[in-house]
């Protein structure tokens, strides 16, 4: 519902309860209200505003409301299905989820302050956007217990806070009576840190998961480090820092792999794995019938790591791998090589947490920004009557190259588009390939 | 205004009416409310595999040769070279302990049948012998817990002796703690107790997958027998023995494919004819090893082991060879003086007829009944010996009582070994000091040995679970 008075000052709100029979039984989960309030003031067309000679319209405006997110797949109750069990000659009862009586809806109250305002006889106009989002009972999929059957699960693990600005902008550059060039431009940035966190584990090996980890007072997906010390010049394993800068040596006494890593302050936070903005910028010139639009995209903020070879374990040379994976340590010396990679482990009694030493060293982690023409198009109207008659109302000729050009921070190649982040190493895509596309439409 | 105002609270009434059709359970799902949605749960393969056969590696029976080209040793995963060389912290975080993973996996499934099929659709009797067969395998899944990651049963100390997390809901909130050694058996013993008089008379499907009353009774006796009470257990195993007591004579069986075949489909392990553990005639309740032939092709029986048996006794050449393949230098027995245990079956690592009657005559050679004893013995053997060597063990033969029970306990070892029995039985006798022994396994150049009662008898609790839990007492390593 809404309220507008005198033209300038404006009113709303909305509510709703939804009420849910996926989540327990215990009332206090099953009901969410959601609702806003929010108000705006036009000020340009206060009388005070009216000699503000290229300020065509100025609103501010500001909400705050509660909305709510569910998941359908799992609920109170047990989840099964049939399974016919040969050995046993019997249909089998196999249990797919187990019942979650404490699971409840994810809830955000937002609060938004925001400026629309057109300028230069509306050559320039935009919004700028200014939230805070705090998340409650976030659902996601959390390890657990595994004395209680289930290794994970989705419940209810905690909280966070977002914060960001949102701005887009709208310009009409040049407008002549042939040509015309606007341009739209967006940009948001986003701040998140989690705040609460009641679910999964926090053990050493959580804290090197490839899909990041979630700590409380770091954002979502934060991705913790070890300090690379180099190979150690006497059996190639890898050497790490820890939170003192001394030494550790992840060998034994003979010189075969070990993790030796026991504290969680010697791993550190090297960034999340989620963007932290994102810009659209799109250019559009026409030119009697000719027009032509570039749209470009830029992400970043972030961090990834690079899709390295894990070490070899145990001489199982059964599969292709990258061509960077001859490059590893035979002998004293080769410490010193460019990039060089730990030992194999022949003996295999290296752990998977050893493998994480070269995953999860900083060295192998970079930055995740990059910046792409999504597209550039190119489109002719023929005028309708070019062959002397009307044989069609509409013909539009198009020419379109997506994705012709990108440009990455990282030094090793990596398209953050054609990457694969796993639990324990990260793995290059198929490439996003440039095509070209042309085409024709005929309206008659 | 006004109007928009008394149109939002109309709809905030009209949507809390809709309560009702709130609390019928989703329709696209399969969520089980009749008897039959429950039973099938234990006819799941989930429920039908069972146990962790990797802990015969750390005991007396077993030998991993490492000398090349037959050796053994290089094909072992990392936790079977810890268990071998006595490291109880064989498995870390990120490698899933089975016995911990799949133990407590299963006990939600019997936790669901035992909480929840009284609730649902059906008739009240089978229900109450579904629940039987529920609670008996529950007890089972305990029996096994308890006995890997604790301390043995000395009722001096099972008071305070810290246990396994006693599970009896499926919540996976559910928060728990090490419950003692003593609270563990008295919760299997109670189990056992309240299902035995609804545990229908044999199985009530097509395989020996499910429980029936002889399995309660078998199961009972076992776990009194592990607590040192052998009156008890006599009792149980005449109970279970009066339902079901089938011995089934080996000499009718034979070699079916001699051994691995590299490469062929079809014929990846060493085969005999006997019968799958759902169908053999000994089982009373089956269940396979999640491997279910075991250790089989992966270790060879110890210089120990290779010296209780002969070639006359059909359990070894049935289940093992001189190598494979057969030419030197794959021959252990001419290398080694031991054979490799080599066949492939699924057979029965829960409760069999052979098991209640070595138990039986156990507690007869204990409390000094030893012509009973050696009448069971002789029954076994008969079934188990070729005719042509067979001979009726006399009371004459044995200068005392315990060389009878010497008998015993060896027979035991022979019939149950790499039945995933002998490290209960190993930590057992070690508290009886005519029997407390040493284990010495070589491995790498290195000789690691096992003293009688070593805390490395006992598995450290998976980390996995223990991280979730740190006001849980950990295992000590030393």
């Amino acid at each position: 519902a809404g309220y507008t008075y005198d033209n300038k000052y404006t009113a709303t709100a909305s509510a709703r309860i939804d009420d849910s029979n996926l989540f327990g039984s215990d009332p206090k989960y099953r009901y969410l209200p959601m609702w806003s309030l929010g108000g705006s003031w036009n000020i340009s067309k206060e009388e005070f505003m009216a000699s503000a000679g290229c300020l065509d319209a100025l609103t501010i405006r500001a909400t705050y409301g509660i909305n709510g997110n569910v998941v359908r797949k799992v609920g109170p109750f047990l989840q099964a299905e049939a399974i016919y069990n040969p050995e046993a000659e019997e249909t089998g009862t196999r249990i797919l989820f187990p019942p979650n009586r404490s699971l409840r809806w994810e809830k955000t109250a937002v609060t938004n302050f925001g400026i629309s305002f057109s300028i230069f006889d509306n050559k320039l106009s935009g919004t700028i956007d200014y939230y805070n989002k705090y998340t409650t009972d976030l659902l996601g999929t959390k390890e657990l217990d595994p004395t209680n059957a289930f290794q994970s699960s989705l419940v209810n693990y905690g909280s966070m806070i977002n914060r960001g600005i949102e701005v887009g902008l709208n310009s009409t550059n040049i407008r002549t009576r042939s040509f015309s060039w606007t341009t739209m431009f967006n940009i948001s940035y986003n701040k998140n840190r989690m705040t609460e966190i009641s679910a999964g584990s926090e053990s050493l090996a959580s804290f090197t998961d490839g899909f990041g980890c979630d700590r409380v007072g770091y954002p979502m997906g934060s991705l913790f480090n070890y300090r690379w010390a180099g190979l150690n010049p006497e059996n190639g394993t890898p050497m790490v820092y820890n939170k003192n800068g001394e030494i550790i040596e992840n060998c034994d006494a003979s010189g075969n792999p070990q993790y030796n890593v026991t504290d969680k302050g010697d791993v550190f936070y090297a960034g999340t794995i989620h963007p932290k903005y994102t810009i659209g910028f799109n250019n559009t010139f026409t030119w009697k019938n000719l027009s032509a639009t570039v749209v470009m995209i830029a992400n970043g903020g972030n961090v990834m790591r690079d899709a390295v070879p894990m070490i070899h374990v145990n001489g199982y040379f059964d599969q292709n791998v990258t061509k960077t994976a001859s490059n590893f340590w035979r002998e004293p010396g080769d410490e010193n090589k460019k990039g060089v990679m730990p030992a194999p482990d022949i003996s295999g009694n290296g752990s998977a947490s050893y493998g994480t030493l070269w995953t999860a060293a900083d060295i192998n982690t970079v930055k995740a920004d990059y910046i792409k023409v999504r597209s550039i198009s190119l489109a002719y109207d023929f005028p309708s009557n070019i062959f002397g008659r009307e044989y069609f109302s509409k013909a539009r000729l198009t020419f379109q190259i997506q994705n012709p050009l990108k440009w990455v921070a990282n030094d090793r190649g990596l398209d953050p588009e054609a990457y694969y982040a796993a639990s324990i190493s990260a793995e290059r895509t198929l490439p996003v390939t440039t095509s070209y596309i042309i085409g024709l439409n005929i309206t008659f | 205004m006004k109007k928009s105002i008394i149109y939002f609270f109309a709809a905030c009434l009209l949507l809390t009416a809709c309560d009702d059709y709130l609390n019928i359970i989703p329709k696209d799902k399969f969520i089980p409310t009749t008897l039959e949605d429950y039973e099938n749960m234990l006819n799941d393969i989930e429920c039908c595999s069972f146990g962790d056969y990797f802990t015969d590696m750390m005991t007396d029976n077993v030998f991993i040769p490492e000398a090349a080209p037959s050796g053994l040793w290089t094909k072992q995963k990392l936790s079977s070279k810890k268990i071998y060389t006595f490291d109880n912290e064989c498995y870390p975080e990120s490698e899933i302990d089975q016995m911990w993973s799949q133990s407590y996996r299963r006990i939600f499934y019997y936790n669901s049948v035992i909480n929840d099929i009284m609730g649902a659709k059906g008739d009240e009797s089978r229900k109450k012998s579904v629940r039987a067969e529920a609670l008996l395998f529950r007890a089972g899944e305990h029996l096994n817990l308890v006995n890997l990651y604790a301390k043995h049963y000395n009722p001096e100390t099972a008071g305070e002796d810290p246990g396994v997390p006693l599970v009896l809901v499926a919540d996976i909130n559910a928060k728990h703690r090490r419950s003692t050694v003593k609270e563990v058996y008295d919760q299997i013993i109670a189990d056992l107790t309240e299902a035995i008089p609804d545990l229908p008379e044999t199985s009530p499907a097509t395989t020996k997958f499910r429980g029936c009353k002889a399995g309660g009774y078998a199961l009972l006796s076992r776990a009194y027998l592990f607590m040192g009470e052998y009156g008890k257990a006599l009792e149980n195993a005449n109970a279970a023995l009066n339902k079901y007591s089938t011995l089934v004579d080996m000499n009718q069986y034979s070699v079916k494919i001699p051994g691995p075949f590299p490469y062929v489909p079809g014929a990846p392990l060493g085969w005999t004819t006997i019968p799958d553990g759902q169908y053999h005639p000994e089982s009373i309740v089956a269940r396979h090893f999640l491997r279910p032939f075991g250790l089989g092709m992966d270790v060879c029986a110890s210089a120990e082991l290779s010296a209780l048996f002969n070639n006359n006794d059909m359990r070894w050449t049935l289940y093992y060879a001189n190598g494979w393949p057969p030419a030197p230098p794959y021959n252990y027995w001419n290398t080694y003086g031991v054979k490799i245990y080599l066949r492939g079956d699924y057979y029965n690592n829960f409760l069999s007829t052979p098991e209640v009657y070595l138990i039986r005559a156990e507690c007869n050679a204990r409390s000094n009944k030893l012509q009973e004893a050696l009448d069971d013995i002789n029954l076994l053997r008969r079934n188990r010996i070729t005719p042509a060597a067979y001979s009726v063990l006399k009371l004459s033969d044995f200068p005392t009582g315990e060389d009878v029970l010497k008998s015993v306990l060896d027979e035991r070892r022979r019939e149950l070994a790499f039945t995933g029995m002998r490290h209960i039985d190993l930590k057992r006798l070690n508290l009886d000091p005519r029997f407390s022994k040493e284990v010495k396994h070589t491995a790498e150049g290195h000789e690691y040995v096992l003293p009688p009662n070593s805390p490395k008898y006992v598995r450290q609790i998976w980390p996995a679970a223990s991280k979730f839990n740190p006001d849980w007492e950990l295992n000590p390593t030393e």
